[in-house]
């Protein structure tokens, strides 16, 4: 019925440029004001990719759990958690830019990986479900969080609930120039560079070593890998400790490259899209990568589209929501056609 | 078939979604019209407080001055760059930053764009193109405090805040001195929720605080506030006063008044002083007098808190304007802060 993931996209676009219709916007003017918002120049493009980096890492985490079989639904608190690491010891913390920014973007994995780590040890010892227990992690991490910096952690000069601004020291260093083009204006960061690092990493992880094959083979046949001596409540554990910890890194990276500090209202939910975007990249890393770019174009293009076609912002998510609907739907009817998965 | 039906309900239901969303916006501008954009903080339109507040201003602004408006939504810390950005492309008459959550990201827009006029609520930012509106939130408190001592049965009232940040210290402090004005022997007891979100933690403090034997909560909590009046509206004998907007009517006769902060006054007074080129000050603070804080009229508490009561708030209310009390707004100026005899 649908040809490919490129109809998908078709069809998701024209659904929206219905509904555009209908909120009589014209379809011209609100996809003009999409694409020139996150691809037409060097800030659109410079923001799209702020947008890509901030839904990559949790994307990434989110897939590497979703390997093993595990479904993480707690990138957003990880990201959270991660954040605030970085953020609150970012705050105090002084020294070169080589110590400082390692330091924090370490602080953030370690908070993230704490974080899922907490939901593997309840699956491996307790067997709960780790889809539940990731979700209301992510509702103790706001919580936690909210807590932290309206009291202790709270900056004195901060006219709200934050954390004070991380020295200058600590910040992410722009993205570098490309040839006549600078970056120094715009907020790109060496994070991005980062993200696709880690990807790479991953990838090479899931298809080129041992680990990764026992922790694919423990998410795609579970008892078989049982059988063969595979430990797998220790792979569980580490599965989502490290899928934390990558998310983790994200919330680190938006610390320290994007907000300078850290509050709770750090992210719009990028661990709640990162779950389609890593499902659209079919959860293999350099595929997400694809996929965060295209969700970053939605994301920044969004923010246009509010401004210049006056598409309201909610309107991004509900096109965001298409497309991962068109493209389930296609899988869905695929399988039933063929009776195998696609 | 069952399942082709639902995923095309699915698909209907998201985009009459998208298609329902309303537009904020007035359409291209005419050549002289007086051009007004507002970038809301995460709270966004529909808060039923603050943006919701300004909005209403802007609202005025575009039928009285025939201005031609634009708001921008805000999803998170990090839209609030992208938002002043794209507005400040525009080139507009003036630009409002709505909380004080914005202030460092205006700080930075605002010197990048040196020749756009901005205007921010509730914060200080020190540039030269920047107006800062703040509230003489101690004021109407004050007004607030007195009232509620007037009233207490137990001469024994509380304070609820949502989160303890200076901006809602003015709240605190101006409750207690307008209190120990009428009577210094009353009882003030105090609580922070912690947030501005949390409903049920509201309801739960405000409880804690009624059952500890004050008669009159004064809850200064956004959303949190809610709360107390759902936990006020079993109880016989007691009362929640209400903040930012009219919340009389949410329990009537249980919410004693409420010290409304008029933002929409402030930013429509903004958009006149521009439409008519007259020099605006760095920093407006908008107390009783100009109408920018106050109590609500009483509609369905006149009776129980009786006609000598409402006169003598009033006159406080004149000592107020005309400068005889000056309420305090910090903990600091509480501590020396005397009673004024009148």
């Amino acid at each position: 019925m649908l040809a490919g993931p490129a109809g998908a996209l078709v069809l998701a676009f024209v659904l929206a440029a219905v509904a555009m219709l209908i909120a009589g916007v014209s379809p011209l003017d609100g996809f003009g004001a999409l694409f020139q918002g996150s691809l037409g120049g060097r800030r659109p493009i410079a923001e799209t990719l702020v947008q890509t980096t901030a839904l990559l890492f949790p994307a990434l985490g989110v897939s590497l759990a979703f390997r093993a079989g595990l479904f993480n639904i707690g990138a957003e608190g990880q990201l959270l958690i991660g954040g605030l690491f970085a953020g609150a010891v970012g705050a105090h913390f002084a020294g070169p830019g080589w110590l400082v920014i390692p330091v924090l973007l370490l602080l953030g994995m370690v908070g993230g990986g704490i974080w899922g780590g907490i939901a593997g040890w309840l699956r491996a010892r307790f067997n709960a479900s780790e889809i539940i227990s990731t979700l209301m992690l992510n509702f103790i991490a706001l919580s936690l969080a909210g807590y932290l910096v309206a009291g202790p952690l709270k900056s004195p000069l901060a006219s709200g609930a934050e954390t004070a601004p991380l020295l200058p020291s600590g910040w992410l260093p722009a993205f570098p120039s490309l040839g006549s083009i600078s970056f120094g204006d715009t907020r790109l960061t060496i994070s991005i560079l980062i993200a696709i690092a880690t990807a790479i990493v991953l990838s090479f992880v899931f298809t080129r070593t041992v680990f990764g094959y026992e922790l694919r083979a423990a998410g795609e046949a579970p008892e078989a890998a049982r059988r063969s001596g595979i430990n797998m409540p220790r792979m569980t554990l580490i599965a989502l400790a490290l899928s934390g910890a990558v998310a983790g890194l994200g919330g680190a990276a938006i610390v320290t490259g994007v907000l300078h500090r850290f509050n709770t209202q750090l992210s719009p939910g990028y661990g709640y899209t990162a779950i389609a975007v890593a499902l659209v990249g079919d959860l293999n890393p350099l595929w997400v990568c694809v996929a965060a770019f295209g969700f970053g174009i939605l994301e920044a293009g969004g923010l246009a589209m509010q401004a210049n076609a006056g598409v309201p912002k909610d309107a991004i998510h509900v096109i965001e929501g298409l497309i991962v609907l068109v493209l389930a739907a296609r899988r869905y009817f695929a399988t039933r056609a063929t009776g195998a998965p696609v | 078939m069952k399942h082709k039906a639902i995923v095309i309900c699915a698909a209907a239901a998201a985009f009459l979604t998208l298609a329902g969303c309303g537009r904020h916006v007035s359409g291209p501008a005419k050549a002289g019209q007086l051009t007004l954009g507002m970038v809301t903080d995460v709270g966004g339109l529909g808060d039923k407080s603050f943006n919701d507040s300004a909005y209403s201003g802007l609202l005025r602004a575009q039928k009285s001055l025939g201005a031609n408006v634009q708001v921008l939504q805000s999803r998170s810390a990090s839209d609030y760059q992208p938002n002043l950005t794209a507005l400040s492309e525009k080139h507009l008459d003036m630009i409002y930053a709505i909380g004080f959550l914005m202030n460092k990201d205006l700080d930075q827009i605002s010197k990048q764009y040196p020749k756009q006029h901005y205007a921010i609520i509730d914060a200080v930012v020190d540039d030269p193109n920047v107006v800062s509106a703040t509230f003489k939130e101690e004021d109407g408190s004050f007004l607030a405090g007195a009232l509620a001592a007037l009233v207490s049965k137990t001469h024994h009232i509380a304070f609820l805040g949502g989160q303890d940040i200076p901006l809602l210290r003015k709240f605190e402090v101006g409750y207690i001195a307008g209190a120990h004005q009428i009577d210094p022997n009353t009882k003030v007891d105090v609580k922070w929720v912690g947030s501005f979100e949390d409903v049920a933690g509201g309801q739960e403090l405000a409880n804690v605080l009624f059952n500890g034997g004050a008669d009159i909560v004064y809850a200064a909590a956004g959303k949190a506030g809610i709360g107390a009046i759902d936990a006020v509206k079993t109880r016989a004998n007691s009362f929640v006063i209400g903040v930012d907007s009219d919340q009389d009517s949410l329990a009537p006769g249980k919410i004693l008044t409420s010290m409304v902060k008029h933002v929409d006054v402030a930013v429509f007074d903004i958009a006149q002083a521009i439409q008519q080129k007259k020099a605006l000050k760095g920093h407006l603070t908008f107390g009783l007098k100009d109408n920018g804080v106050g109590l609500t009229d009483f509609e369905y508490t006149r009776a129980i808190i009786g006609r000598a009561n409402i006169e003598r708030v009033d006159s406080i209310r004149d000592d107020i304007v005309s400068g005889k009390i000056t309420p305090p707004s910090t903990p600091q100026d509480l501590a020396t802060w005397k009673p004024v005899k009148l």
